[in-house]
């Protein structure tokens, strides 16, 4: 059963700028890691905030995890979404590492046990341990980035979505995000990442689904998602650089470094 | 998908190709004068003046909006707390039982919303048609320091700035659970989460934005190249000296006798 399904959504801007067109965005989504990629502008961002009810459709209908969007408040959903913002600096107002990646838990009045649980996991698994009691703005913007990741997913989520998580990051914290990206997909969760950042998909997200001007272009496995040239630079997106490389040596497509040496190998 | 970060409503009226200067001497001559003029039959008049330029703006629509949201909550509280509890109450217009409501409030009232709606009016016709690069562009073309003429730019940018900045860490709390709409306590409690943060932005960027106009040579002493000359002329001159004129002439007219 996908976590994750959008039916015949449409929605505009006040203003008049309207981000899915006729016939409306249709999308079903599973657990495990997928990647949403597009041009700036394609309504990648308005479809996350869509899945919390940030927004809200003018027309068509929104389910995640079984709960229709439309009957529940946002702090509803968090209890079932959680979501990383771009910025990290957009949430940090508590005085140690800690006390901020419990918020959220604690605002959605979870028992005392779960959110102590919760929070050890999601500080163990952004590599926060031994910071709990430093300022958050004592951070360099990388591990802040870590915090607004480690408060997503403290309330133990069954949907998460990362907005940009890799910028700014240097090679071990992209190293970390791919393993927390794998640990959650095992844990059964749903992961999605809203990136520019084709090299992360092609290690990280098995899925892929590419928006162009609001219209599904793609969706399906990673390994086929830049195939179609044509529809690759229409979307604004660039494959990952393996992937180009396999190109120019006359190799099959390879989206990830692991695939291109066994293609070498073999 | 987020709005631009100006009021600035794009346009090829009259007024959004009139100079900066011009612009500006008239909202705040408008303004002045409307504070300055005795009786409610003058500020009327500015206000019809007022709402005729915006209307030829073509923002009429766009001020209305944004006009009435800030009007319409302060009249209604100026109208009870004058018509009710001004110290020169004395004539009554009506009672609701024990509690009167009196005239001289009323008028009291009545001229003070009229004042702010000119206020409002012009600082809105000025901001829908003026760019404000432009504002500071064409007061360090005139003298200002260059150093001012980024105070007044950021000063004009500043409310919309923080809007968006606002909006975005509301969407950030929000989807943590944090309830920011409904009871009181309710909102007391999503203060400081919704605060701290547009605080604390705030000072990151200011910091951020000083060292990069540092970094650019923002703090040469150099005579700089103006980014482009507006278009200016005799009428336009003629009416900014006969506002600048008004204002100190509606003063004089005060104190000798205008009632």
């Amino acid at each position: 059963m996908p976590e994750v399904r959008l039916d015949g959504v449409r929605f505009a801007y006040p203003g008049g700028v309207e981000v899915y067109p006729e016939p409306g965005l249709t999308l079903a989504l599973g657990d495990g890691v997928t990647a949403l990629v597009g041009e700036n502008g394609a309504g990648k961002t308005t479809l996350t905030k869509l899945l919390i009810g940030l927004l809200r459709p003018n027309q068509g209908s929104v389910t995640v995890a079984g709960v229709d969007v439309a009957s529940a408040t946002v702090a509803e959903m968090a209890r079932i979404v959680g979501y990383s913002f771009q910025n990290p600096d957009d949430q940090l107002f508590e005085r140690t590492v800690k006390a901020e990646v419990s918020f959220g838990p604690r605002v959605l009045g979870k028992p005392a046990e779960d959110v102590e649980r919760g929070v050890a996991w999601a500080l163990k698994a952004c590599g926060l341990q031994g910071k709990e009691e430093v300022h958050p703005h004592d951070l360099g913007l990388s591990e802040r980035k870590w915090v607004a990741i480690a408060s997503a997913l403290a309330g133990e989520p069954k949907v998460v979505v990362l907005d940009e998580p890799t910028l700014g990051q240097d090679y071990p914290s992209r190293e970390r995000l791919r393993m927390l990206a794998a640990q959650l997909a095992d844990l059964g969760r749903a992961v999605l990442v809203v990136t520019h950042d084709m090299d992360f998909v092609g290690e990280s997200c098995p899925t892929t689904v590419v928006l162009s001007h609001g219209v599904v272009r793609y969706a399906g496995a990673t390994e086929k998602a830049f195939a179609d040239r044509s529809m690759v630079d229409d979307a604004g997106i660039q494959p990952p650089h393996v992937t180009a490389l396999a190109r120019s040596l006359g190799m099959s497509e390879s989206v990830s470094e692991a695939a291109f040496l066994a293609a070498i190998r073999w | 998908m987020a709005g631009g970060l100006s009021l600035y409503a794009e346009g090829s009226s009259f007024l959004h190709r009139a100079h900066p200067l011009t612009k500006g001497v008239l909202m705040l001559s408008a303004v002045a004068l409307a504070f300055i003029a005795p009786s409610v039959g003058w500020v009327i008049a500015i206000l019809l003046l007022l709402l005729a330029l915006v209307t030829a703006a073509g923002v009429l629509r766009r001020l209305l909006t944004v006009a009435l949201a800030i009007l319409l909550p302060l009249t209604l509280l100026l109208l009870a707390v004058q018509g009710f509890a001004n110290v020169n109450n004395r004539t009554e217009a009506f009672a609701l039982g024990p509690i009167v409501y009196y005239r001289e409030g009323l008028a009291i009232a009545a001229l003070a919303a009229l004042r702010i709606a000119c206020l409002v009016c012009a600082t809105f016709l000025f901001s829908f048609t003026t760019r404000p690069a432009d504002i500071a562009e064409a007061l360090m073309q005139r003298g200002l320091s260059p150093r001012m003429g980024y105070v007044v730019q950021a000063a004009l940018q500043i409310i919309p700035q923080t809007l968006d900045t606002a909006g975005r860490i509301q969407d950030a709390q929000r989807a943590r659970g944090l309830e920011t709409e409904g009871s009181l306590p309710r909102r007391a409690r999503a203060y400081l989460p919704l605060m701290l943060p547009l605080v604390l932005s705030s000072l990151v960027a200011t910091q951020e934005r000083a060292m990069a106009l540092e970094v650019r040579g923002f703090g040469l002493a150099v005579k700089r190249v103006a980014r482009f000359d507006f278009a200016d002329n005799t009428y336009q001159r003629v009416l900014r000296w006969l506002l600048a004129v008004a204002v100190p002439g509606a003063i004089v007219a005060r104190v000798v006798g205008w009632r």
